[in-house]
């Protein structure tokens, strides 16, 4: 295990920012921290840099004691891009390097990939929001960290930058370093990440692969006349993996494996019902998360 | 060592500093130099300043004057503190590495760095016009006062730390800077104002300055000391200690 989080908790006044948080991340993973604004990620991420202080729980880097500080061995950015203003990307990143203790070898590579290599004597001050940005994630990457913890890192990035963001997180899981990815974006997380926590209001609604927790579900949308009759028959269909009834009155089916439309055709009509309504429906993304979402109200 | 040459390499490419650093260094050289050509016009007591000007006397008036401008040194450091806070440097410094020990140690060896730095130039200041303007004098006697040296050394080192102190507290530069003002300046004295003397003596700043007698009590025949080390140099340590140790159990505390 590269990060191990036990009951992680944080109190602000009355608020309860983090409640039980509990999720392991394995070597090699790429892992999803979903949630909307406000969630806890950032609070989450905090805690385990060394940032903020918990109100109760425990986590463990590199199964080691909590006492031993792993950071220098970790590549992180934090909410913003935090750099010394009047300074060079140059010099800023010299200062990472000295606190990390690696040599200064790496800055040209690094920032070549981050494209900044012809803008590294200005002052940081002078950079657009996406190279603050990528700035951040050179300096992350400096030393070569076996875990990165990417904390919303596509944030204020054009779209080409957004892509070449994640081909270049999607490059570098495939060194076999693990990647920590906070994320409000459901596509992000469902491109880049094979594992998932989702969060809201603090609390883990669910976590696993993604492949499971984010499956692409179809469903579909039946009506007839006997609603009751249909029910019964839908829970009864060998492959099926939940019924319910949305807001319109219409039944939503979604099954282990794909079912085409004329096949639930055929099964209802051998059952004696003839449907009024048949949809196939993809879900989206967004659907889904908001299904994850509200089962946490 | 290491962490201090990461400090010195956030602030050598920060003009605000070099415009402190310069300021400082100017107007102690300048104030020093000019006094003795101020002629005072009071024949009673027919004054000379000269005496004040030559060994051992000097190191007295030297760093009594060059003390006014440990607040420039002050305004600095709450600056680049508070720097730190708002650029979430600190932040991002304990993210990449460091513990909260490693940012106030670095804090402190800085203070200490330039502490050095100004004393060493008081001292220079000091020898080089000495030397000019002692028209005779034995070896002896250039540094029979040289505790005042040290004790400069002292008080520049206590005033940075309560800058240290105030800008970790408030976090924002101009806030910091008001603050450091107006309790050196006004909520000190107002409190030492309605506090018997025995206490008022040794609250932080009045005991810091203390540190440093006036000189010119001498010109109206008043006892002043030639040795500070007494024990408002003790207590200048002690507050020194303290401004560090509150300064780290805010850090510790707090979510950065």
């Amino acid at each position: 295990m590269v990060l191990s989080i036990n009951n992680l908790s944080k109190q602000y006044g009355n608020l309860m920012a983090l409640s039980n948080v509990s999720f392991s991340i394995e070597k090699g993973s790429v892992f999803g921290i979903l949630g909307p604004n406000g969630s806890g990620k950032t609070t989450t991420l905090g805690i385990v840099l060394g940032v903020i202080n918990s109100s109760g729980g425990s986590f463990s880097w590199f199964e080691e004691t909590p006492t031993n500080n792993p950071r220098k061995k970790i590549g992180a950015i934090l909410e913003t891009p935090n750099f010394y203003h009047y300074l060079s990307a140059y010099k800023n990143l010299q200062i990472a390097a000295d606190i990390k203790g690696v040599s200064y070898d790496n800055i040209e590579r690094i920032l070549e990939v981050v494209n900044l290599k012809d803008r590294k004597d200005h002052q940081f001050s002078t950079f657009s929001l996406g190279m603050k940005q990528r700035l951040s994630i050179a300096s992350a990457l400096l030393a070569d960290p076996e875990v990165l913890v990417l904390d919303e890192p596509t944030n204020g990035l054009d779209p080409q930058g957004i892509a070449e963001i994640r081909e270049l997180i999607i490059s570098i899981s495939k060194q076999g370093k693990t990647i920590i990815l906070a994320s409000h974006m459901l596509d992000e997380v469902e491109k880049v990440c094979t594992h998932v926590a989702v969060l809201q209001k603090g609390k883990i609604l669910t976590s696993g692969k993604v492949s499971e927790i984010l499956g692409n579900d179809d469903i579909i949308e039946i009506v007839a006349d006997d609603l009751q009759q249909l029910e019964v028959l839908s829970k009864a269909h060998p492959s099926i993996k939940s019924v319910s009834k949305n807001t319109a009155g219409k039944l939503e089916l979604i099954f282990v494996n794909p079912v085409s439309a004329s096949q639930i055709n055929d099964y209802f009509h051998n059952k004696g019902i003839i449907l009024s309504h048949l949809v196939l429906r993809k879900k989206s993304l967004e659907a889904q998360f908001l299904q994850l979402t509200s089962q946490g109200k | 060592m290491k962490l201090l040459s990461i400090e010195l390499k956030k602030i050598t490419s920060y003009p605000t500093f070099w415009v402190f650093a310069v300021l400082y260094l100017f107007m102690v050289l300048v104030v020093f130099m000019v006094i003795p050509s101020i002629k005072l016009n009071l024949p009673m007591w027919n004054l000379s300043l000269t005496s004040y000007y030559t060994f051992p006397d000097i190191w007295h008036t030297l760093t009594y004057i060059a003390g006014f401008f440990n607040l420039l040194l002050g305004v600095l450091v709450v600056i680049l503190v508070t720097n730190e806070f708002t650029f979430r440097t600190l932040r991002q410094n304990i993210i990449d590495g460091w513990t909260v020990n490693d940012v106030l140690s670095a804090k402190v060896y800085l203070l200490i760095f330039l502490s050095i730095c100004t004393t060493v130039f008081v001292f220079l200041l000091g020898l080089i016009y000495g030397l000019f303007a002692s028209p005779s004098f034995e070896a002896s006697s250039i540094f029979a006062q040289i505790s005042f040296v040290v004790a400069y050394f002292v008080q520049a080192l206590a005033y940075l730390c309560f800058a240290l102190l105030m800008g970790t507290l408030l976090k924002k530069a101009g806030i910091g800077i008001i603050f450091f003002l107006l309790y050196s300046k006004i909520i000190e004295p107002l409190i030492g104002w309605k506090l018997p003397h025995e206490i008022s003596d040794y609250l932080p700043f009045h005991n810091i300055s203390s540190l440093i007698d006036n000189p010119a009590f001498k010109l109206v025949g008043v006892d002043v000391s030639t040795s500070p080390l007494g024990i408002h140099f003790v207590f200048t340590l002690l507050y020194s200690v303290i401004f560090i140790l509150g300064s780290y159990l805010l850090l510790k505390k707090r979510d950065n």
